[in-house]
């Protein structure tokens, strides 16, 4: 007995919806297809976002700190000479000056994770009368390993990387026909030439890049290329990974040594990652525009269904507010209930999807992004708006003259 | 001498007022209830009965006039203020019993006083089931209104507008859809409410016999009374 009395306006607010169940069934039907596609749509291009991000990211720090480039310039006044032609100087493989102090800097820098420097350059890797140009990256593995996850990548052999030791791409090993514990040559073009042993192979994913990138302790690199404790750049790990523009012109600002941000260097893919969160934006902006119309139709109907018993209600003591929050219940339960069966939808289609959009060889085509803060946003946006929505209507009841709305 | 129920001094109702269509309803109605007293009122279709009605129940403003109920002068009150008065001191009872179709007899009779912050829930089920003990349906109580007879429905009406146990009763012909027995019975359990509780009733009917058990009868002619 004592369970029966809910709060009088959420007694009649469920009553109403009861009594119109026709009604209030298409209505949270319409909803729920709609908070379906929206939890659907947001799940699939965040995991399809993430996936092109992490394969960004995955040979790639989010900042990098490279040395000014040289820059030639007329000698004299600049109107001394006329017609002067000033030649674009050849960018020689240089070190970031006191790479230590500005590391320590960039490292106390709010948002920055990891700073790992790099010695990188051009060489030759030479195995009997096999020749292949690659690129030799000299690093301290204990920090950058923090920032591109080269272990997960390897292969076949270790990451060791002792002063004798290289890790090559699957690609390069199969071109010059070598395996973990083979000896390598490796010479620059500064004159530097060292026999390296093959500890590890890995695959980044990119034939190119398997054919090219090698990884050498940072010592063995700065020897190597000719950069005696030098580093050419500084490879950099943010916190969050879209603030990595803004921490990238801190870093300039504060330090005088270009940065440039993984945003910057891939703003081709980064307008396509924002292209696609607009579209998204939209698409939820009007789905939730034709819940919101769909609900308050629903509710104006109602309204004009319910004028007498709203009059009489009036006539009983019912305050013009507790007719309002009827109304505005009606629209928030409507919301909340199309959400609560449009997140069971939305969940399913992405099980489903899972289960049945696989590569060629069974793994799935990329991970979605199932996240419970989506289904919990979901829910509390689609009651919003269903409240929002419900307002007109509410106001229109609230306003009934009780004479007229009992006269019929 | 105790303050009159209802009062109204010189009260005037306009339709459309300054319009071209402007209508005269009420022309200068003066009207005292007392305590305990029933009061049939009666008068031609279009006499001003209902809008008459209207005014006392606080649904609708004079004019022009002095409304007081319970003593308070209404003329100046606002919205919620008028609300609290209707909903506490004026129980309604319609032609046309006006139930909440989607509820039972027991939810349409606690209606009123679930509307109101003041009750507890033991309160307003105990209350509720009494009343409908009171007019012959406590064995209905769950059944949903539209399953009841007309006459059953205008006995649910007549509990819920007891309910909050006000001082003024308006019954606008509230036996003029029953037949007979159903509209004696009606009338009764109001004659009952009035000497029981003390409440003061304004009857509106068009059966002469029923008015002629009233204590005092009115006649609304032109939107002026004749008593």
């Amino acid at each position: 007995m004592k369970s029966r009395w809910l709060p009088f306006e959420w007694i009649v607010a469920i009553r109403f919806l009861r009594e119109g169940r026709m009604q209030t069934l298409f209505i949270v039907a319409g909803i729920a297809i709609g908070v379906a596609v929206i939890v659907f749509m947001s799940a699939l291009l965040a995991g399809l976002q993430s996936n092109f991000i992490r394969r960004v990211l995955t040979a790639q720090s989010h900042i990098q700190l490279l040395p000014p480039k040289e820059v030639a310039r007329a000698l004299g006044a600049a109107d001394a000479l006329e017609d002067a032609v000033v030649q674009a100087p050849l960018q020689r493989l240089k070190s970031i000056d006191q790479w230590q102090s500005v590391a320590a800097q960039v490292r106390a820098m709010p948002g920055v994770e990891v700073v790992s420097p790099t010695a990188s350059g051009s060489a030759l890797a030479i195995r009997g009368e096999a020749s292949r140009a690659v690129s030799v990256n000299g690093i301290d593995p204990a920090q950058y390993f923090l920032i591109v996850a080269l272990p997960e990548k390897i292969v076949r052999g270790s990451t060791r990387l002792t002063p004798g030791d290289i890790l090559i791409g699957t690609d390069l090993a199969s071109d010059l026909g070598v395996g973990i514990g083979d000896k390598l040559r490796v010479s620059s073009a500064s004159g530097g030439d060292q026999t390296l042993m093959v500890t590890g192979l890995f695959d980044l994913g990119s034939k190119p890049a398997n054919q090219r990138t090698t990884f050498v302790a940072l010592r063995t690199a700065q020897s190597l290329l000719g950069l005696v404790g030098g580093v050419s750049s500084l490879e950099v790990k943010v916190r969050d990974i879209y603030a990595a523009d803004v921490i990238a012109q801190r870093i300039t600002a504060g330090t005088g040594v270009e940065a440039d941000s993984w945003i910057a260097t891939n703003a081709q893919f980064f307008t396509a990652v924002q292209a696609q969160k607009t579209s998204n934006t939209t698409i939820r902006f009007f789905v939730g525009l034709s819940v919101a119309f769909g609900i308050a139709s629903v509710l104006v109907v109602s309204v004009v269904q319910k004028s007498r018993e709203i009059g009489i209600l009036r006539a009983m003591g019912i305050s013009r507010g507790q007719v309002l929050r009827v109304f505005l219940l009606q629209g928030g339960l409507l919301g909340l209930l199309g959400s609560l069966g449009g997140a069971g939808m939305g969940l399913v289609a992405l099980l489903l999807w899972q289960r049945y959009a696989l590569n060629p060889d069974g793994t799935p085509l990329f991970p979605l992004a199932i996240e419970p803060g989506l289904f919990v946003a979901s829910l509390l946006l689609a009651t919003l708006t269903g409240l929002v929505a419900a307002f007109a209507p509410a106001l229109r009841a609230a306003r009934l003259d009780p004479v007229e709305a009992i006269r019929g | 001498m105790a303050e009159p129920v209802v009062s109204l001094r010189d009260v005037h109702k306009a339709f459309n007022l300054g319009l071209p269509n402007e209508t005269q309803v009420l022309h200068g109605i003066d009207l005292t209830l007392a305590r305990g007293e029933f009061c049939a009122v009666m008068g031609p279709s279009g006499s001003g009965k209902s809008t008459l009605l209207n005014i006392v129940g606080l649904l609708d403003r004079p004019t022009s006039g002095s409304l007081r109920i319970g003593g308070e002068e209404t003329r100046l009150l606002d919205e919620r203020s008028l609300t609290r008065l209707r909903g506490h001191n004026i129980g309604f009872i319609f032609q046309y019993h006006n139930l909440l179709a989607g509820f039972t007899a027991l939810e349409n009779v606690a209606m009123p006083m679930l509307g109101d912050a003041g009750f507890s829930r033991d309160d307003m089920a105990q209350r509720a089931t009494a009343l409908l003990e009171s007019v012959g349906l406590a064995k209905w109580r769950d059944s949903m209104v539209t399953q009841l007879s007309g006459g059953q429905q205008q006995r649910v009406a007549v509990a819920r507008s007891l309910a909050m146990d006000p001082p003024l009763l308006l019954a606008d012909e509230p036996t003029g859809n029953l037949d007979t027995r159903s509209a004696d019975a009606v009338f009764e359990l109001l004659r009952k409410a009035n000497r029981e509780r003390g409440m003061a009733v304004l009857f509106v009917t068009h059966n002469p016999e029923l008015a002629g058990r009233c204590d005092r009868i009115i006649q609304v002619v032109d939107g002026m009374i004749r008593d």
